[in-house]
């Protein structure tokens, strides 16, 4: 409100909300692997464990960026509602595959909104390992093509 | 609790901003292209060739790869026709993004093997099995695209970079699991 000068950077309050989108939807998806895995046979589960490593990382790895900018990291809600009753293998992989299409967008959005170039080049890499885990569930569940053309753009937009 | 969320805080120390960025989301080996020395500021918005007009060609260029690596060895079919429709799709979200003419024959095309264009780069072009251009090439060729379109996707404009940013993630992806 004082210095109102237009960041160049990109990591301003666009770029921040982007953030915190995208530690949400870490967040949500570290629920939804944790609910899913009991219900995955022992092959998608090793797959599945691996998948929740990886999105912890990039929860903690958001957080303590958001934290060291000085804004504060949204927290994990107590639960989440999925869109379908989690019951068996096949709506566990589902699940997964909700949770992973929903980090894609959020991870394509800290691009969109970060002219960062290092945030972009992270952001980047976080949407191409999302890319890799969604296909495998997409697969497990017989979606096709597993890997989706334009992996974090909103539905039926390139 | 902390002065967090005060809204021009963040400004005051962007250059911390950008080294604290760095380390902790941007695992980066060291001695890639982004971070030679601390050149993050400004320096990337020169005036540029757009790289548009090449990813959509290099999609084409993947399509058609992949469409004569499937009539070379029709096995592969099920391996390489989503990635050469996908490719097909990248090259028309491109041309649209650039106002060109979306060409919907090849956005069309049908997935039959005869679909493969008949001007194959693979030397010789014969089409027995082995002959023409095999996974190993479309992999590289899909390799390289995700190369140039993640390069691209850390300075273009924000209309743009949402796009290019999903066919690099896409053809990394498609790199990765070839």
């Amino acid at each position: 409100m004082s210095t109102a000068q237009p960041a160049r950077t990109g990591v301003d309050e666009v770029t921040i909300a982007a953030l915190q989108q995208a530690l949400a939807a870490e967040h949500a998806a570290v629920w939804c692997y944790s609910l899913a895995v009991a219900f995955l046979g022992a092959e998608q589960r090793a797959a599945a464990r691996t998948d929740t490593d990886a999105h912890r990382e990039l929860r903690n790895q958001i957080a303590n960026t958001l934290s060291s900018i000085g804004s504060q990291p949204v927290s994990a809600q107590p639960a989440y509602s999925p869109p379908e009753k989690v019951t068996d293998a096949a709506s566990a992989a589902r699940l997964l595959v909700v949770a992973e299409t929903d980090a894609l967008v959020a991870w394509r959005s800290v691009l969109e909104r970060s002219s960062e170039r290092a945030l972009r080049k992270a952001a980047l890499d976080a949407l191409t390992s999302a890319t890799v885990r969604c296909a495998r569930w997409r697969e497990v569940v017989g979606r096709e093509p597993a890997v989706p053309q334009f992996p974090g753009a909103p539905e039926a937009t390139p | 609790m902390d002065p967090l969320h005060r809204p021009g805080g963040t400004r005051l120390t962007r250059r911390c901003v950008l080294t604290r960025v760095l380390p902790a989301l941007a695992a980066l080996p060291a001695g890639t292209t982004a971070l030679g020395g601390c050149s993050l500021l400004g320096q990337d918005n020169a005036r540029q060739p757009d790289p548009l007009p090449g990813l959509a060609d290099a999609a084409r260029d993947d399509a058609a790869l992949a469409a004569a690596a499937i009539a070379a060895d029709a096995s592969l079919r099920s391996r390489l026709e989503p990635l050469r429709a996908a490719r097909l799709a990248h090259a028309a979200a491109l041309d649209q993004l650039l106002g060109r003419p979306v060409n919907t024959d090849t956005a069309a095309a049908p997935t039959t093997a005869a679909a493969a264009p008949t001007t194959t780069p693979a030397p010789g072009s014969r089409s027995s099995r082995g002959s023409g251009p095999g996974v190993r090439e479309v992999h590289d060729a899909v390799a390289a695209s995700a190369s140039a379109a993640a390069d691209a996707a850390l300075t273009l404009p924000p209309d743009k970079v949402g796009l290019v940013a999903s066919i690099a993630a896409c053809c990394s992806a498609y790199a990765a699991l070839l």
